[in-house]
């Protein structure tokens, strides 16, 4: 599904991912997981299409296409979802209206016919039981004044609906209590299918506890240093990120 | 000063002389002297630094080319919004009462009178100029049908200055609705120098709407000049999408207690498009209350400018007051001069000013985009909701629906 190749990116001029190699296929969870600042956020930037970074180096294939040619509006009409880490709070601009909005760009996109008001509101409905979000919140302004949890819900809500080949979810688990996590993780996994896929980014194994992934990565220091299965992550929360910065020297410490 | 504006002012009053009424020839003699003694403002004018009238009449606009025929191809009617109300025209400033439709016996035509005072410039020569007044005047306990009031310009034969002068008296418990359009032909300039009185007696109810889309040949300074007595409500909304220069001054003085007054104002500018908002709300009693907020989205070699004062003076305790003036700038070469200016005298009092010039907001731009929905879409979606506030005082839904329709064709084109 998604191809990354010695993937190298420079923000301001500083090298932040330094050669990732990443192979993705349909039906497959990988997870990232790494220390602080070892380019985890900026890897799910860089695949969204995100301003402001320079890429040097490498190639991203995604479905046959060159997804570094892309806006960021295209890559997500391709199928490409980014979950925020800090969904931004928009006033003005409910979620209701914006998802519309998103919903017809994409179908449109992909020639396919708009929906109307009535199959709108059903495909919402359906979508909302899901994640356990409330009508009253998605006519409010876009995450103004929601709390941490309800953002990332919303994340998840508007992952359901727009239904992403590929779905990064960039520290999804960040800021959340059990029961929103519990909540985040069964709608991640209900949409899981063996046409999709996704990149779960976290600082911990708490959320791999609920979305068992096939693939553990390490990043750190903008490569990925060590590929392992569930086993990985749980050898990582008993021993820290040390052993692998002792393996993999970096003169500054994190 | 200027030798040549004022000149030209000079002669053109001395042309017209003829046509003026004897009754009020020796108060627009000394109208005329305010204007020549005082001259328009330039630059050096606090008020006016960052429009100077002066400067761009002198670049734009001739005074000796000014034509007077009153004769236009124009059908007024045509441009008539389909509604019961008060429909009111006004040709290059002149109010036509025999073209306008008028259901309650409140519209009158009448000469300027010596009642009508000049505290600047643009007062004075309105009253010297003016050809005639259109006075409202409602009495008690009478609530009538809105009043449209449409604004032509007709400037297919040479240059325009129009002098509309309006006089409106609502008295107690009585609800005036006003709202201000302007429709254009030809392509000399037009100069715009609008006056308007507004008294708001007690328990009564004011609100006035504009929507200023000029074409870029035509040069406005509108002085609204409000009074309300006790318990009184005055609204004002402006809505500004083009023009070569649109200068609105309002001021607003709030003469008994429990007044309130609202003004919102939305400013959706591109090209060389000049608007500057100067308001001015002078609280005099207790327990009253004000509330501004002015929205501006600037583009191109747009220019605005917002200027708004309050006065909580020493008797006027338990004030509330509160103005707000946003503005989003897209371009590099786009300009916005905002001051806000308080000055209170009381001691129990709730104030709050402020103003924000910022740029589009970049990370919700991409929120946006990430999510499928295209750049220009993205952008027309942030601005539309930044916008939208401003139009929730406008008592008629038909014309927020025409404001929503303009802002979206300027935003997504």
């Amino acid at each position: 599904m998604i191809s990354i190749k010695n993937l190298h990116a420079n923000i301001e001029g500083k090298e932040i991912l330094k050669g990732i190699n990443l192979e993705v296929k349909s039906g497959e969870v990988h997870a990232i997981m790494g220390p602080n600042g070892s380019g985890k956020s900026t890897l799910a930037s860089v695949l969204a299409g995100r301003d402001g970074y320079e890429i040097t180096e490498g190639s991203v294939v995604f479905e046959d296409k060159n997804l570094l040619d892309l806006e960021a509006e295209e890559r997500a009409r391709e199928g490409i979802f980014l979950a925020f880490q800090y969904p931004v709070e928009i006033p003005g601009v409910s979620t209701t209206n914006f998802l519309k909005t998103a919903m017809n760009q994409i179908r449109q996109y992909r020639g396919e016919k708009s929906l109307d008001a009535v199959a709108f509101l059903k495909l919402m409905k359906a979508k909302m039981k899901l994640v356990e979000i409330d009508q009253a919140l998605l006519s409010r302004s876009l995450n103004e004044g929601f709390s941490g949890g309800e953002k990332k819900r919303n994340e998840i809500f508007q992952m359901a609906m727009l239904e992403p080949k590929l779905a990064i979810l960039d520290e999804t688990d960040s800021g959340l209590d059990i029961d929103a996590l519990r909540i985040v993780a069964h709608g991640v996994n209900s949409l899981k299918s063996k046409d999709n896929a996704s990149i779960l980014i976290t600082h911990y194994q708490r959320l791999l506890d609920y979305i068992v992934p096939d693939f553990v990565h390490v990043l750190f220091d903008g490569k990925i240093v060590k590929t392992g299965d569930k086993s990985l992550a749980m050898e990582l929360e008993k021993k820290g990120y040390d052993w692998i910065k002792a393996e993999h020297g970096s003169l500054e410490t994190i | 000063m200027d030798i040549s504006v004022i000149n030209s002012i000079q002669e053109q009053f001395n042309k017209n002389e003829a046509t003026y009424l004897a009754a009020s020839l020796t108060h627009r003699k000394s109208a005329l002297d305010f204007v020549l003694l005082h001259d328009l403002p330039d630059r050096k004018d606090e008020e006016y630094k960052y429009t100077p009238v002066n400067r761009i009449l002198k670049k734009n606009f001739d005074f000796e080319k000014i034509v007077t025929s009153n004769s236009t191809h124009l059908n007024f009617k045509d441009h008539f919004y389909k509604l019961k109300g008060n429909h009111l025209v006004f040709l290059n400033g002149t109010y036509l009462p025999a073209q306008s439709i008028i259901l309650n016996d409140i519209c009158c035509q009448t000469e300027v009178d010596s009642k009508q005072t000049f505290k600047d410039v643009f007062d004075a020569l309105n009253v010297a100029f003016c050809k005639n007044s259109l006075k409202i005047e409602v009495n008690e306990h009478y609530r009538p049908q809105p009043f449209f009031i449409y604004y032509f310009y007709d400037s297919e034969q040479g240059q325009v200055f129009g002098n509309p002068n309006i006089q409106i008296t609502a008295h107690s418990n009585t609800r005036i609705q006003i709202l201000e359009k302007t429709i254009s032909t030809g392509t000399h300039p037009v100069f715009i120098n609008k006056k308007v009185g507004v008294h708001v007696k007690a328990n009564a109810q004011v609100n006035i709407t504009k929507i200023q889309n000029y074409k870029k040949h035509i040069f406005q300074v509108y002085n609204l000049e409000v009074n309300q007595d006790a318990q009184s409500t005055f609204n004002s909304n402006v809505y500004s999408f083009a023009g070569g220069l649109i200068r609105n001054n309002l001021s607003i003085n709030q003469l008994g207690e429990h007044c309130e007054s609202h003004m919102h104002g939305l400013y959706l500018i591109t090209g060389h498009s000049h608007v500057d908002n100067h308001t001015s709300v002078n609280h005099t009693q207790p327990n009253s209350y004000s509330n501004e907020l002015y929205k501006g989205i600037l583009d191109e070699n747009a220019r605005a400018v917002f200027n708004g004062k309050i006065f909580v003076r020493p008797e006027a305790q338990k004030t509330n007051a509160f103005q707000s003036n946003q503005n989003i700038n897209l371009s590099d070469s786009a300009s916005i001069h905002t001051k806000p200016q308080l000055e209170i005298w009381a001691d129990d009092v709730k104030c709050s000013h402020g103003c924000t010039v910022g740029q589009m907001d970049e990370e919700a731009l991409f929120y946006l985009r990430a999510r499928g929905i295209g750049k220009n879409q993205a952008k027309a979606l942030i601005l539309i909701a930044f916008s939208e506030q401003s139009l929730e005082y406008i008592p008629f839904e038909f014309v927020k629906e025409e404001i929503d329709t303009l802002i979206r064709k300027r935003l997504i084109g």
